[in-house]
């Protein structure tokens, strides 16, 4: 709905004009320099960078480093493999391969470098007339590109440049027309996410001008990605360029071009010295490469998009163990369904890691729902997934702990015996129905999958599950909802969907993470509702991870308190909302505003939660805590049990706190 | 209700039209807010609650003329801006400023945060050096260190970083800041000190706050008075306690029902509304009054005739049925009706 809606932001028609003044004066901005010395710490792009700029200089000082001039005829030459005269050999004509490759290298470069820039400076301004005007301007420059884009690039580029005729310049005018179309859509594409964004609504607000927000909010935001393709862009302008020259159409013989190299190398040379094209071949082909991986290393410093390579490292389907202290022994006799011990996680990044889960123990006892509360950063949401073994890994793992659900170590299970756990035994519910549900397969073909991936089902006795399954979730006529896809429901049938596909297979446990934040009060009434029903009539245990402390009056058992990777404290319900026996719980009680309580003012939990990686010693509240004692900030404070509650706080004996208003 | 209102709408629309055609040719309109009456008394808070589509955060960038009106008109501090060009607003936008619910998102991610900070004075032609003292002493008003003025927007928290939000709409000394959410996306402990900051920073400037959120308990901690939106109309509004302790509106109702309390003796033992269904698709909204579909009251006549305004001697507005038809309530709380089954 209210994107439906910033879709309907007013355009603002910009000038050709206005988009280059804009550009000039962007340009004229002083930056900062942190990136490229980022991107040179790393050691791909940095040997990458190390080549180009060793090609570049060769390039330039051609006439001072080639041996002999590259067109110099010397018969008795002819075909000579490397030695110290000729290094890397001479051609049909004795000409010297390596003073050829540097002239080359001129051209070719020149080439590529000009293309670059001017298909960038024109996407940028065509683009960002499109983007930022909006309308039948945006439609008609972009049914251009698209005509543009849906020829071959070597295809169009040859039939630009056999029109305009052999030669370095009109070369370089055909490959733009070629390379500009999709830096165009790119640009574009940008400038009209940037611009919906709330940060240039802010500028609006503020009564900026729009060459203001266009230099200042707007250029900035596009420059990373348009860099990131320029730099891909060079290496398929040399390509082409390549390409065209070896059919003819690049700088008149003599003068040499590595892709004219190549031509002559197989029209004279294939049968007589086949070994010289690899000469031209491999010049190509390195400086292809090179600018390939500079590029992959912009994307990764500057942060937009992912490299393949990223991507290849994450979700490898199973969280990793990694212990550094012994798990726990198993208890002899256990009462609980699910039993949390000793849990940490650690999270591995560039600065080292950071232990975001703590030493959590957590009991779930069969049928009892018990809620999981903390701020943002808690470690709530970790040590949920932790049990589902669902954290990635790389960047997470997990480092010591047990986690027995049924009497099983589910930290010593395989990939398989996971997954049968997953789904049978336990099933999750996520704040985004949408992370459970494939928008492109119906209602009811998700929930037949989520029965047949645990057991034969015939397709009709999945169907008439499906249909009761809907049916126990509250949902009006499941017949017609199964042929229905996510999109055509809404939020709150979404997230009924999902928790019927979590019951498919009957499991003994759900786990449930903020399952209604992302929905309005009155339905998240409905789906609260909806658990407490499910639970009687299904006997199954919850695990409710939530930051809202009145969802967990509403509908929990007992509940955890998390802060900073820790459980602070845990106890029954009506007993931690009566007499909270840690500072912070009493802190969020006290800072909740309440519907009875206007006017009042909030108590306050004052300063942040203390960094992953900065985590102080002692305990993790002190700083933020009102009672705070010597005591409290050296050696380690347990969570110390007393009943059925526990707490982590050296004061708790003494403090008397205010609990629930 | 003496003093001017900073802000006065009458009947303040906003149609979009969509893409695509409907059966009979004409292209769908999504009323996002359809004849909204409302009134700001300076210094005071004025809560608009409502669910996500009821049209509220579309009636805050109409009040700050940020997309232009259908119909209606929108008078601010005694102006009328209804039909005024962005160049013309340009010198009035000192007056009023915005703060938006994702501090993350309002602030540019490449710019430093006192660039962001300073832009509203900046846009008033201010110079850089002065803008940057002002800045300063802006961050001391929030409660933040000078330190965090050269960050940039990721390396604060976000309670930090909506501080530094409510600078940037404090910085030009406006009457009137439309909040759109501001707490929403903070944590609970983090969402205490905002509200009391902008409960001191009221008191302190003598700032007039449109404050919308969906949160009733939040909203209800700071408004003055509430106005209760639902599918781009407003169903009831009033003074702010009325509103909570005697309720005229079943939407209003349901709503404040609809809130868990985080007490479980309370919350267990406090009878409950759940509506039915969701609320409907403001491109097609329902005959009569729009709420009937949801309605645990709803009567025959709800689905012919839309809804008068009734107004109560106490300042209490309602456009609902049961005040004038059926039961007649005449403004009694819709709490002394028994819920039917």
């Amino acid at each position: 709905m209210d994107e439906l809606l910033a879709h309907h932001a007013e355009n603002i028609p910009i000038t050709p004009d206005e988009a280059v003044e804009a550009a000039a004066e962007f340009a004229a901005l002083p930056r900062r320099r942190g990136a490229f010395l980022r991107l040179l710490r790393r050691p791909g792009p940095a040997v990458a960078f190390g080549y180009l700029v060793v090609i570049a200089l060769a390039a330039i000082f051609a006439p001072v480093i080639a041996p002999y001039d590259p067109n110099q005829i010397d018969v008795p030459s002819r075909f000579a493999p490397p030695s110290w005269d000729h290094l890397l050999g001479a051609d049909d004509l004795g000409r010297d391969l390596f003073s050829r490759l540097l002239y080359g290298a001129r051209v070719s470069l020149t080439v590529s470098v000009a293309v670059i820039v001017i298909a960038t400076v024109v996407a940028l301004v065509v683009g960002l007339v499109a983007g930022y005007s909006g309308g039948a301007v945006d439609n008609v420059i972009m049914r251009v590109a698209d005509g543009g884009l849906s020829f071959p690039p070597l295809v169009l580029a040859l039939a630009v440049a056999g029109i305009l005729g052999p030669g370095v310049v009109n070369v370089i005018a055909a490959l733009s027309i070629v390379f500009v179309f999709g830096l165009t859509r790119l640009v574009r594409g940008t400038a009209l996410v940037v611009r919906e964004e709330p940060f240039v609504e802010a500028s609006r607000a503020a009564g900026s001008r729009t060459r203001r927000i266009l230099v200042h909010r707007v250029f900035p935001n596009i420059r990373s990605p348009l860099i990131i393709a320029a730099t891909f862009g060079i290496a398929g302008v040399l390509l082409a360029e390549a390409g065209l020259s070896y059919l003819g159409l690049g700088p008149r013989p003599p003068a040499a071009s590595w892709g004219n190299m190549l031509r002559n190398a197989y029209d004279r040379g294939l049968y007589k010295a086949s070994w010289q094209l690899f000469v031209p071949g491999l010049a190509i082909a390195f400086t292809i490469y090179a600018f390939n991986v500079l590029g992959d290393g912009l994307r990764d410093v500057l942060g937009v998009g992912r490299s393949r390579r990223a991507k290849r490292r994450e979700r490898r389907g199973m969280t990793t163990v990694e212990r550094v202290r012994t798990p726990p022994a198993a208890p002899t006799s256990d009462d609980a369904l699910l039993r949390i011990e000793d849990l940490s996680v650690e999270f591995v990044s560039e600065r080292g890691a950071s232990r975001v889960v703590e030493g959590v123990s957590l009991a779930i006892r069969p049928g009892e729902t018990v809620g999981l509360v903390g701020e943002s950063g808690s470690g709530k949401t970790v040590t949920s997934l932790s049990v589902m073994r669902l954290v990635p890994s790389p960047p997470g793992r997990i480092v010591s702990g047990a986690i027995r659900f049924e009497g099983r170590n589910l930290l010593d299970l395989d990939f398989e015996a996971m997954r049968e756990v997953r789904g049978t035994g336990i099933s999750m519910v996520f704040q985004d129905p949408m992370t459970s549900l494939d928008p492109s397969f119906t209602i009811g073909s998700q929930l037949a999958e989520a029965q047949r991936l645990h057991r034969k089902v015939s397709r009709s006795a999945a169907r008439a599950r499906s249909i009761e399954l809907l049916d126990l979730v509250g949902i009006p006529a499941p017949e017609t909802r199964l042929r229905q896809y996510p999109h055509q429901l809404s939020g709150g049938l979404r997230q009924r969907v999902v928790i019927a596909m979590a019951l498919a297979n009957e499991p003994r446990l759900l786990i449930a993470d903020e399952p209604t934040t992302a929905l309005d009060v009155t339905v998240q009434a409905q789906i609260l509702d909806l658990l407490k029903r499910l639970q009687r009539e299904l006997g199954m245990a919850i695990l409710f991870v939530t930051h809202d402390l009145g969802v967990i009056a509403d509908l929990c058992d007992r509940v955890a308190v998390m802060y900073a990777g820790q459980i602070v404290e845990e106890a029954a319900v009506e007993e931690l909302f009566a007499h909270p026996r840690h500072p912070y719980t009493a802190g969020l009680l006290g800072a909740m505003p309440q519907v009875g309580g206007a006017g009042e003012r909030l108590t306050v939990i004052p300063g942040q939660v203390p960094m992953a990686h900065a985590m102080p010693g002692g305990c993790r509240f002190a700083d933020r805590c009102a009672f705070v004692t010597d005591a409290c900030r050296s050696g380690r404070i347990d969570l110390v049990a007393t009943g059925a509650a526990a707490v982590r706080c050296v004061r708790a004996g003494e403090l008397t706190l205010q609990g629930a208003r | 209700m003496s003093a001017e209102p900073i802000l006065r709408t009458e009947g303040l629309t906003k149609h979009f039209t969509l893409r695509g055609r409907r059966r009979d040719g004409a292209r769908p309109v999504l009323r996002a807010v359809d004849g909204v009456d409302l009134s700001l008394a300076p210094g005071t808070t004025l809560g608009l609650v409502g669910e996500s589509g009821s049209g509220k955060s579309t009636l805050a960038r109409l009040v700050l003329r940020l997309m232009p009106v259908t119909a209606g008109r929108v008078v601010f501090d005694g102006d009328d801006i209804t039909d005024l060009s962005a160049r013309d607003l340009r010198p009035l936008r000192h007056g009023m400023q915005l703060v938006f619910q994702d501090p993350y998102s309002s602030f540019d991610p490449q710019a430093t945060v006192v660039d962001s900070v300073v832009e509203p004075l900046r846009a008033q032609g201010v110079s850089a050096a002065e803008a940057r003292t002002r800045a300063r002493d802006l961050f001391d008003l929030v409660g933040l260190a000078q330190d965090h003025l050269e960050r940039y927007p990721r390396e604060l928290s976000g309670g930090q970083l909506q501080r530094a939000g409510i600078a940037r709409a404090l910085s030009t000394n406006p009457k009137l800041v439309v909040m759109d959410e501001p707490v929403s996306a903070l944590d609970v402990s983090t969402q205490a000190q905002v509200i009391n900051l902008l409960q001191d920073l009221q008191g302190e400037l003598g700032l007039s706050f449109l404050f919308i959120a969906h949160d009733l308990a939040v909203v209800r901690h700071v408004s003055d008075r509430i106005a209760v939106m639902y599918l781009g109309q407003v169903v009831e509004e009033g003074p702010a306690e009325a509103l909570y302790e005697h309720p005229t509106h079943p939407y209003t109702q349901a709503l404040l029902s609809a809130i868990p309390v985080p007490d479980p003796v309370v919350q267990r033992s406090r009878p409950r509304i759940v509506l039915r269904g969701e609320i409907p698709s403001p491109a097609s909204p329902p005959s009569g009054c729009r709420f009937r579909t949801r309605c645990p009251f709803v009567m025959d006549v709800c689905a012919e005739e839309e809804p008068p305004v009734h107004e109560s001697p106490d300042g209490v507005r309602t456009r609902c049925h049961l005040h004038v038809t059926g039961p007649t309530l005449a403004g009694a709380s819709v709490n002394t009706l028994a819920l039917p089954d």
